[in-house]
Order: structure tokens, then C-alpha cells, then sequence
């Protein structure tokens, strides 16, 4: 399992811009103020979402020898735990660009604003794909919705499941977004230095 | 097939150029359905209730209390207690280095994980007392790949899943060429550092003495060394299922961090647990892509076609072995272990049933592959995380690395792949 897909380039390659600034920085803004704000909402409800499901989880091995009586929603409420968890920790892995990456462009690229056009575009094609999906989401959620179809055991609605994914893809945008004007403006930066 | 290779082509591009794993699978799955006219849409569905599924809750629990371990004293306790056996004898750091990492693989089931919680505290160590820095890193570069094939194994679930295999049997595939793996690296590192006069040793103490610091640690281990018991014992005797003996583990180490040890605050668990969040969106968002991609594929017969392109080339069963642990090799050097778990599944599993290899066979050698693959360069994710420890330039370790490739992971990957009873014995006591 690899938690840092670390690769040369961060160590060779232009520094890596990230799309919000650091909090000292984003203290100045009032619009990244309330991303802030966001950010922790995010962060919280991943964590609490995973100790939960790691709680419950171990709960049904207690109650079903422990007290011989397994809670049968679990296999609707862990999974609904987990979406939450996995779909908020895209987001935050988005934030913070930690998603799983490799690449050797600094390896055989030696202009730096050649390594920062490219990285530019890749976060383009990623915010287009995030787009598309985000779209494919809203639709599946959306035909789930207007039917009102619920869990077959707790008869929840299946809304509270499906809007991981919508959120959780509208939230990555919104951090693709404000990544490629970052980027953008370090390009231009650099371009303007040179 | 033509449309199967672009949209492989340009996934590869798309890695090579820094675009997150996840998302080069999305753009390949979008890509593909363009070219093929296949409405990606209801695909998305499915990725989405492939995450979903209760199977894959093992996932996300596994990778909490792994990365909960880090922060709960485990790894000291257990490092401790192996340096009690092999730490007074010349390169026996070293030793205690590969011995920790295959123990804390045993309960944690991450290499990245090993080399966060063993490699931080090892690598400063063994260079303090003179072990040459490209040695020390390779070292924990290579034995954090014991963490992937010594169970409980994150990559092996996914591709338990994948496969839908059993994934107690898929878990035991790997354990024997896993330990196999730990006695060679201990071996190899003893003899490349046989002749180096740099290194410091510790008096050698009385057997008496040896016996009563291996009761000290052991004591004081206690907690850390029955939690595989815990896990494995749970899983194997029926009481829990993968994914509830990754709830056990998970309380256990909490029980264990914050009312034993008193080791863990609320702060470092609430780090902890986020950094835990963030991997495992990381890696979901990697299937969920990878699911759609596959999905497609699979509809157009893609995996039977490329068996039957494979078959095309030779009927010969070690050819076709050995041309299989070539595609796995660049598969692990280009993407990460679980991808790459996944991908081996829908791509390289109808070949294997059509030349008579048996699934959970497969399982442990993709394992064996992958794990060599994340440490050879271009990509060598957990090299470079290694690296990232010692701060040291890639010239520095990669000379090292190499050496314990060429003469320890590689011939393991030839035994793992022509011995089949080395990876089928133990899955077979279950049957």
C-alpha cells in the first residue's frame, strides 16, 4: 500500500503549488476564511465517518456473541459510514494533493516552466474528468431521488448514500478549480520573474 | 483491441506526466467509452456500487489501524523486542530492520505504513552506528514490501475482491514466500556487510543476559506481538470476518495507544485518523476509476482477447509465465500496488485460467510482482518514499536497491512462480 506515491519530481521539479494558501495567508481572505471553515467541516466528517465505522463494525462482532443478537442495518449503515469517509477523503486528498501519482517529468524535463505548463494541463484534464463524473453522479442520484427508493432494512433514503459521490465530486472541482488558478498565476509569476 | 491499447497508451502517458493514478484511469475509462461508443454513464453506477460494497470495508479499517499503530508505541515495543535477538551481532540492525518491518506488515498490512512507523526510527539508527546510508535505505525500501505479503494484506483484499476469491485463502498465498522473502533480505544484508569495517557493534552479552532482555522487550511487547494472533486467528477460526477483524484491529490498537500505553492524544488521533481518511479516498478513488474502466472492457471481451493475443504468441506454459511476470513487473513500476492488483484481476486472470494456473496461485504471484515493481524505478513509489526518510539523492540508495532486487525479490519471484505448492499449501489447510 502506498500512502506517498512520492516520485522525484517534487524533489527536482519547481516546488508544487497547492490550491489554497497556508493559513497565516489564508487568514487574510475572508473567502478562504470560510474554506477553511469547509476544510475542517470535511476533515471532521471523514474521521468521525471511519472511527464510527471501525466502532460498529466491532460492535456486531460483540453483540453476536457477546449478546447473540447481530444488528442487521449494519450492512446498509457501515457502507453509508464508508462512502462518507471515502468521498470526503477524496476531496481532502484533493486539497492537500495527496492523491496516488507518479511521473517522471522533471527527470527529463529540465525547464521549469515547461514542468509547471504540463502540470497545468494535467490538472485541466483532471478538472474536466471531474466534471463529467460529477455530472454522471447528479444523474444517478437524481433517478434514485425520483423514484424514492430507501434502504430495504432501515428504509432510509437512498439519497443519504448516493450524495457522497454528488458532493464529493462537486467538491473536488471546486478545489480543481482554484488549483489551476494557482497554478496559472505561478506560471505567470515565473514567466514575469524570467 | 486497437481502442484497448490507446486508451492503455494514453494512461500511461497520463502517469508519466504526474496526473493522479485515479483520474488517468477516469480519463482512460472516458476516453475509451468515446472511441467505443459505450455510454460511460451507467458505468459509473457500477464503480460506484463496487466501492460501496461491504466487502471492501476491510479496506478503509486496515489502513486506519495501520496508520493508528504509528502513532501508539507498537512500532518502538516491537523494534525493541527483535533488536534483543539480532542487534548485538554486525549488521544484526539490519536484520532487526527486515525482521520489524514482515511483523508490523503482519499487522498493519501497509508497506508505506512500515516504512513510516519502522523506517523513521531504523534508518537514523542504523546509520548512526555506521552503516552505510544507500545500504540502510535500500534495506527499508525492500523490506516494506514484507508489509504487502504478509497478511493481513490491503492490495490482496482488493484483488480478492477483484477476483472474488476467498480472501482468507488470498491472504495465506503470500505469507510463505513473504517469510522466505524476510530470511533472504536478513541473509543478503548480512553479506554485503560482512567485510565493512564502519560499522559499530554492541558488546555481545551472556546468554543469560540475552534471555532476560529478550524477556524485558518481550514483556513490554506482549500487546504487539499477539495482535496478529488477534487478526489472523479471528479470520481463520470463522469468529470475525476480514472486514470485522479490521474493526478488532482497529480497537485494539486504540484500547491499546490510548488506555495501555498511554501513548496516543486525541490530537495525534485525530491526525492520524485523517491521514488515514486521505489514503483511503486516495486509493477508493483509484478502484472506483479503475472499476469503470474495467467494466467497459470486460463488456467488450477485452480480457478474453488479450488471453487469446497472449495464447497467440505461444501455448508454452512457462513462456507464458514468464511473459505474465513481465507484464506484472512493468505494471507494479508504472502504478501503485492496488491498482495494480486490480488491473493484473480483469486484465491477466482469463489467461491464467485458460493455461490451468490456480487463482489463488495468481494471487501470490501478482503479490510477489507488484511488491518487486514498487520498488523499481521509474515510478518505485516505495522507494522514493524511502528515500524521502533518509532525504538522500537516488544515486545514492539505488546501487543498494538493486542488488537486493537482482539476488533476493527477483529469484523469489521465479520460486513463487514455478514452485505453485509454496503459495497453495497453506490456502489449501483452509479448504
Amino acid at each position: 500500500m502506498t500512502i506517498e506515491y512520492s516520485h522525484p519530481d517534487h524533489l527536482v521539479g519547481p516546488p508544487p503549488v497547492g490550491p489554497v494558501p497556508l493559513l497565516p495567508y489564508a487568514e487574510k481572505s475572508l473567502f478562504f476564511k470560510v474554506e477553511h471553515r469547509l476544510s475542517q467541516l470535511i476533515a471532521t466528517t471523514m474521521v468521525m465517518s471511519s472511527i464510527m465505522l471501525g466502532l460498529l463494525m466491532a460492535g456486531q462482532v460483540v453483540m453476536r456473541y457477546g449478546l447473540e443478537s447481530p444488528f442487521l442495518g449494519i450492512e446498509e449503515l457501515a457502507p453509508m459510514l464508508a462512502v462518507w469517509a471515502y468521498f470526503m477523503g477524496m476531496v481532502y486528498a484533493t486539497r492537500e494533493q495527496e492523491h496516488i501519482s507518479g511521473g517522471v517529468v522533471a527527470l527529463l524535463i529540465k525547464s521549469p516552466q515547461v514542468i509547471r505548463s504540463i502540470r497545468l494541463l494535467g490538472t485541466v484534464a483532471c478538472l474536466v474528468a471531474v466534471c463529467i463524473f460529477a455530472y454522471y453522479a447528479w444523474e444517478f442520484a437524481q433517478f434514485n431521488l425520483k423514484l424514492g427508493r430507501k434502504s430495504l432494512y432501515m428504509r432510509w433514503p437512498k439519497s443519504l448514500w448516493d450524495f457522497s459521490m454528488v458532493t464529493g465530486f462537486a467538491l473536488m472541482g471546486f478545489y480543481y478549480c482554484l488549483q489551476i488558478i494557482a497554478q496559472w498565476r505561478d506560471l505567470m509569476m515565473a514567466h514575469n520573474k524570467k | 483491441m486497437t481502442i484497448f491499447f490507446i486508451t492503455i497508451a494514453l494512461v500511461i502517458v497520463l502517469l508519466l506526466l504526474e496526473v493522479p493514478v485515479g483520474f488517468s484511469f477516469g480519463i482512460g475509462a472516458l476516453l475509451y467509452g468515446g472511441l467505443s461508443d459505450t455510454d460511460i454513464s451507467f458505468h459509473a453506477a457500477y464503480g460506484y456500487a463496487q466501492v460501496s460494497s461491504f466487502s471492501l470495508l476491510a479496506l478503509p479499517l486496515f489502513v486506519l489501524a495501520g496508520t493508528l499503530m504509528g502513532t501508539s508505541g507498537i512500532s518502538e515495543r516491537l523494534l525493541n523486542f527483535v533488536n534483543a535477538f539480532v542487534g548485538r551481532t554486525k549488521g544484526g540492525l539490519g536484520a532487526v530492520t527486515v525482521l520489524s518491518c514482515a511483523m508490523f506488515g503482519a499487522i498493519s498490512g501497509s508497506a508505506s505504513a512500515a516504512i513510516a512507523a519502522i523506517g523513521r526510527i531504523m534508518v537514523p539508527r542504523m546509520i548512526k552506528e555506521g552503516y552505510p546510508p544507500g545500504h540502510a535505505t535500500a534495506l527499508v525500501a525492500v523490506s516494506s514490501v514484507l508489509a504487502l505479503m504478509i497478511p493481513p494484506s490491503i492490495p490482496m483484499i482488493v484483488f480478492a475482491i477483484a477476483t472474488r476469491q476467498s480472501v482468507a485463502k488470498v491472504f495465506l498465498a503470500t505469507m510463505i514466500p513473504g517469510i522466505l522473502l524476510a530470511l533472504v533480505y536478513c541473509a543478503l544484508n548480512f553479506l554485503f556487510l560482512r567485510k565493512n569495517s564502519s560499522i559499530r557493534v554492541s558488546p555481545a552479552l551472556p546468554l543469560v543476559e540475552v534471555g532476560k532482555e529478550i524477556w524485558l522487550t518481550g514483556r513490554k511487547a506482549t500487546l504487539a506481538i499477539i495482535m496478529p494472533f488477534i487478526i489472523l486467528g479471528g479470520i481463520y477460526s470463522g469468529i470475525a470476518t476480514p472486514t470485522e477483524a479490521g474493526a478488532v484491529a482497529l480497537v485494539y490498537t486504540l484500547l491499546v495507544g490510548l488506555v495501555v500505553y498511554r501513548s496516543m492524544t486525541m490530537g495525534a488521533l485525530f491526525h492520524a485518523s485523517k491521514e488515514a481518511a486521505i489514503l483511503t479516498g486516495s486509493v477508493i478513488m483509484v478502484l472506483f476509476f479503475l472499476f469503470i474502466m474495467s467494466r467497459g472492457m470486460i463488456l467488450a471481451q477485452i480480457p478474453n482477447q488479450f488471453a487469446d493475443l497472449l495464447l497467440s504468441i505461444s501455448d508454452n506454459k512457462i513462456v507464458l509465465l514468464l511473459i505474465i511476470n513481465l507484464l506484472l513487473l512493468i505494471m507494479g513500476m508504472i502504478v501503485d500496488d492496488v491498482s495494480g492488483g486490480v488491473l493484473a484481476a480483469i486484465i491477466l486472470m482469463p489467461v491464467v485460467q485458460k493455461i490451468g494456473i490456480d487463482p489463488i496461485h495468481f494471487a501470490a504471484i501478482v503479490g510477489t510482482n507488484l511488491g518487486l515493481g514498487n520498488i523499481s524505478p521509474p515510478c518505485a513509489p516505495l522507494l522514493y518514499m524511502a528515500g524521502g526518510v533518509t532525504r538522500l539523492p537516488l544515486n545514492v540508495y539505488i546501487g543498494p536497491t538493486m542488488k537486493f532486487l537482482l539476488l533476493g525479490h527477483l529469484p523469489m519471484v521465479f520460486v513463487v512462480t514455478f514452485i505453485p505448492e509454496l503459495s497453495l499449501w497453506l490456502p489449501g489447510l483452509i479448504e
